[in-house]
């Protein structure tokens, strides 16, 4: 069916260089890391939010509604910027057939895999097949391996988060001694929104909360609970070296921030919204590993670039021997010759058994 | 036989005296103009029986700790030593001739009673007068009147049934004036000498050191440093509201809101891609519900609640307060018990009120229909029932401000006495095409105690129409709507009690007295309340100006009346937010305008070092309150016997010493944070 709204959702659109960039620089910023693989992530159309007083008298106006959403400027500036841009490294060796991919993540067996970048290391069909990206809704029934390459508490404002890692710090600078610093205000719950729409930020979660001795060394898979857990937002990477944000359409246990970044996960039945996973408990399997690589310091990192998002502090990571700053991003030309939908496919993956599902 | 009664204030000698002399009372003058001497007769309990009786005072401590003369000046020794100086306790010049009356007094008595107050500092008194007794008449017995309130038959029954003084309580105090007095002198040397070529600002100033100071400024800055460190979030959340019966509800989504604008809108048109402008109920819940009535009071929620709902600050609370009991009005109003025993007389107390035109018919229904026993705290001093009235007083007899004081103390004990105040509320759960939203709504049923206690509110909601579980109810608006975080808001004075109390700074009784010696020290300063993000930086004022003479400095750290009580104590408020507009009739007060609603900003000093102790970044820092808590614990250690005064003076000071070393070591952290903030 092609209504109007369809249309307008598969249009490609326009980026600026700067927000190419900037999609670029999200690893680099944050962790300092360039993991392999183009880091392209499937575009989520900008919508214009309807005025915010506006009600809504009918379903059947809906789709009218949401037809003005598109290409608002100030949302794309919230969204990292999004555009399919091609793969420019294909997977280089072909360790495992799918088939026993998918065996070893099931079993939590190899822990060789789990560790490593699935990106480049393992070769196979259980990628996210083409295309969703440019629909507006689609279910796969998968299974798919990814990798989680990031994740953010969208749930609680990012000075919250800050003052969370910095108390749980001091706490533990003090002989594991905690200071009330807040008590809570008469009559009023935190981060309740009063009667216009603010939120009284800051003030009085301390004394509820628990928190666990911080240490950054922990051993193990997880690290304590840093920021507290709402709702997350993560990046999640297929074997192509895909990215596709994924939101928590009902709340899972483990996915924090805080999770090893580089952990294995095995999505089947799961939905796709404008190229957005939606998760739910029963369409995600949680393998574990992680990268090593891309967690050294990563609470560090994560202070650091929780700073810069609230502009409290401007300056870049210093890079290290390691990890030598990107260069510069190029733009991935797709203005001529790979402005057609296989544009992402070079002759290398002709052979591979695809699964369109 | 003769019997000398000493109390720690001139006014309770008269108020003790007239009440056991039964109106037959001598007075004597003495050499200090303060204080008179007065003579009855009275029956004691054998062995001491029918007694002439000289019932006198003194004028708070009498003695003073303080170094040995060659050590007091700013440069007569490295600060450092003064960790180990040898001390000498004497009586203070201004006491000479209340040692004096005490001593010759003693010489015909048989006995003397002590009627100091019943708290660790009045032991501590106690001991003093007992010393100086001893040196006019060794072989004189001593006895402690326990009580805590000026009430006649109370009095009567303390005389009737005396202790014997606790040495331990008097120890903990000796173990905290010479700590103080050791760690003040040192560090307000320190510095004061190591800094003063910083900034010229700081040329003469004096930066005094206080335990206790450092640690309460260290709030007022990490709260100024949030504010100031804060920078605005977007965030949004959809908002449903649906209209039945003629009613408007607005539902709040059950995710709360969201920093991601991407992800409330894909989760909106999701929920508008279902097709439905529909909600289905889910459910619709009442519950009963209640409004608890306050616990007893304590000195601390005295001092909260009085900056809060009476606008005035604590100290003045607390002065006011201590001058209410003195003229024997309510109970002893420094106490950290907030519950009261069963065997108390509540509705005698009760039946005291029902004279008064405000509340005296609410006190009257209580009385006659019975009242119910008040909630329990945790905590219990065993020296002092929660703060009380003991006997009804209206204006003109006391000023108005007394007055107020004395309101809330009257309302909150009648408040304590009363039922909870009942409810209903009502939980509705509405499901969009698998987002959750909910609305509640509540009923007061019987507001009980909320009619003598205006200070808290609890009003019904806009009644809720009748939802049917399982009901699909059309939407009328569906919309995503758009926030802003707001700053946190500087520290207020009862914010800043609270948090001292919880982290064991000071005790109830001395945290009015803190906050007042870090203002006059000019390290913060109160503003009008609202500031917002007014103050980019700290307060640039004068530091106050050295003095030529000794260079004790700021020893300050709970001197005088101090006392020496430390329980961290983390009391959860309930939601009892405070309106401030009294009953019909009653005095209206102003809300927001007074003391107790100003917000405390750091001065330049203040913020400087608090910082420069930061950097130096010791295990436990002088500006968190751990030191402080810890010899606070030693304290209440001492009183109970687990250790001697000697011991805790001795850890106690190896605890800061090893503090004092490292800043001492790294003094250029702080002289370059004072520079970045007052030579600007």
């Amino acid at each position: 069916m092609t209504t109007p709204y369809h249309r307008a959702a598969t249009e490609p659109q326009q980026l600026s260089p700067a927000l190419v960039t900037q999609l670029q620089y999200l690893f680099y910023e944050k962790y300092g890391i360039r993991p392999s693989g183009t880091y392209w992530i499937t575009p989520v159309y900008s919508t214009k939010l309807p005025s915010a007083k506006r009600s809504i008298a009918a379903p059947a106006l809906l789709y009218g509604r949401l037809e003005q959403f598109f290409l608002d400027d100030d949302l794309r500036r919230t969204i990292p910027p999004l555009q399919p841009q091609g793969v420019d490294q294909t997977p280089k060796s072909v360790n495992l057939p799918p088939t026993r991919l998918q065996y070893y993540y099931q079993n939590n067996g190899d822990d060789t895999i789990r560790e490593q970048d699935l990106v480049g290391c393992v070769r196979g069909s259980n990628f996210v097949p083409d295309g969703v990206a440019t629909m507006r809704s689609t279910t796969i029934t998968g299974p798919v391996t990814f990798q989680i390459a990031e994740v953010q508490e969208i749930g609680l404002s990012k000075s919250e988060q800050l003052r969370k890692i910095e108390e749980a710090i001091s706490e533990s600078g003090d002989s594991g001694r905690k200071v009330v610093r807040d008590v809570p205000t008469e009559g009023e719950h935190a981060e309740e929104i009063d009667g216009n729409g603010r939120v009284q930020n800051g003030t009085a979660m301390a004394t509820r909360l628990q928190f666990h001795t911080f240490n950054d060394a922990q051993p193990g898979n997880r690290r304590s609970p840093i920021v507290g857990k709402k709702f997350c937002k993560v990046l999640l990477q297929d074997l192509l070296g895909r990215c596709y944000w994924a939101l928590e359409s009902k709340p899972i246990n483990d996915l924090e921030v805080g999770l090893k970044l580089g952990t294995k996960v095995t999505l089947s039945n799961f939905t796709v919204w404008r190229g957005v996973i939606m998760l739910k408990p029963t369409s995600i399997v949680i393998h574990g590993g992680g990268i090593d690589e891309w967690n050294t310091d990563f609470t560090i990192k994560l202070m650091c670039w929780l700073k810069r998002q609230i502009g409290l502090e401007k300056s870049e990571p210093p890079p290290t021997p390691l990890n030598p700053p990107p260069a510069p991003p190029e733009i991935i030309g797709n203005d001529d010759e790979d402005d057609d939908d296989d544009y992402y496919f070079d002759d290398d993956l002709d052979d591979l058994d695809f699964e369109i599902l | 036989m003769k019997i000398l009664c000493v109390a720690e204030k001139p006014s309770i000698a008269k108020t003790v005296a007239n009440i056991l002399g039964g109106g037959r009372v001598t007075i004597r003058n003495t050499d200090s103009p303060f204080i008179k001497n007065y003579d009855f007769t009275y029956r004691f309990p054998q062995p001491w029986g029918e007694a002439d009786v000289t019932m006198t005072s003194v004028v708070g401590h009498i003695t003073a700790a303080d170094f040995t003369p060659e050590v007091r000046q700013w440069h007569s020794c490295a600060p450092a030593q003064l960790f180990h100086s040898q001390v000498v306790v004497e009586v203070a010049d201004d006491k000479k001739n209340v040692a004096r009356n005490i001593k010759s007094e003693s010489r015909w008595a048989q006995g003397l009673m002590i009627w100091t107050d019943c708290d660790r500092e009045g032991e501590h008194i106690g001991m003093e007068v007992c010393r100086i007794a001893k040196e006019g008449n060794p072989r004189i017995i001593v006895k402690r009147a326990q009580f805590s309130n000026l009430e006649r038959d109370h009095i009567r029954r303390a005389a009737q049934h005396p202790r014997e003084i606790d040495e331990r309580l008097s120890d903990a105090v000796d173990a905290r004036i010479e700590i103080d007095l050791r760690l003040g002198a040192a560090f307000t040397r320190f510095q004061t000498l190591s800094l003063k070529d910083s900034a010229r600002k700081l040329e003469n100033a004096l930066i005094s050191y206080g335990s206790c100071q450092f640690p309460t400024l260290g709030f007022i800055v990490d709260r100024f440093k949030r504010v100031q460190n804060f920078r605005p979030e977007h965030f949004w959340y959809i908002k449903v509201s649906v209209n039945k019966d003629g009613i408007d509800v607005h539902f709040n989504w059950k995710r709360g809101h969201m920093f991601d604008r991407m992800a409330v809108t894909l989760l909106y048109e999701r929920c508008m891609d279902s097709g439905s402008g529909e909600g289905r109920i889910v459910s619709m819940i009442r519950k009963p519900t209640s409004k608890w009535r306050p616990l007893p009071l304590t000195t601390v929620e005295l001092q909260r609640r009085g900056a809060l709902f009476l606008g005035m600050s604590s100290k003045k609370v607390m002065d006011i307060a201590e001058s209410l009991y003195t003229k024997g009005f309510i109970s002893y109003p420094r106490t950290e018990t907030d519950q009261f025993s069963d065997s108390m007389d509540l509705v005698t107390l009760i039946r005291k009120q029902t004279v008064d035109n405000n509340w005296g018919d609410f006190a009257q229904n209580l009385a006659n229909s019975g009242i119910r026993h008040p909630r329990k705290g945790k905590h219990d001093d065993h020296a002092h029932p929660p703060i009380h009235p003991v006997a009804h007083v209206s204006p003109p007899a006391v000023d108005l401000d007394h007055h107020k004081v004395y309101t809330l103390i009257a309302r909150h004990f009648l408040a304590c006495c009363s039922e909870d105040a009942k409810g209903e509320t009502t939980e509705v759960v509405l499901d969009w095409a698998g987002e959750r939203f909910s609305t509640t709504g509540l009923r007061v049923i019987e507001r009980n105690y909320l009619d003598v206690y205006p200070y808290d509110r609890w009003t019904s909601s806009q009644p809720l129409p009748d939802f049917v579980q399982g009901e699909l109810v059309p939407l009328k608006r569906a919309t995503i709507e758009e926030g802003i975080t707001s700053a946190p808001s500087y520290l207020t004075e009862p914010e800043l009690i609270q948090l001292m109390d919880a982290n064991g700074i000071g005790t109830d009784a001395t945290i009015a007295d803190h906050i007042e010696t870090i203002l006059k020290r000019q390290y913060a300063v109160k503003v009008p309340k609202g500031a917002n993000g007014r103050f980019q930086q700290p307060i640039d004022i004068d530091p106050p100006k050295r003095g030529g003479g000794t260079g004790r400095g700021g020893a300050a750290g709970g001197r005088g009346r101090g006392r020496g009580r430390g329980r961290g104590r983390g009391r959860g408020g309930r939601g009892d937010r405070g309106g401030h507009d009294s009953e019909a009739g009653g005095n209206k007060q102003k809300g927001g305008g007074g003391d107790g609603q100003k917000e405390l900003i750091p001065s330049t000093l203040g913020a400087a070092l608090v910082e420069g102790y930061d950097e130096i970044g010791f295990d436990k820092s002088l500006t968190k309150p751990f030191l402080r808590k810890d010899m606070e614990a030693m304290m209440k250690d001492i009183c109970e016997g687990r250790k001697t005064r000697q011991q805790v003076v001795r850890e106690s000071i190896a605890m800061y010493e090893e503090v004092f070393q490292r800043a001492n070591g790294q003094v250029q952290l702080l002289r370059q944070a004072c520079r970045r903030y007052l030579d600007r």
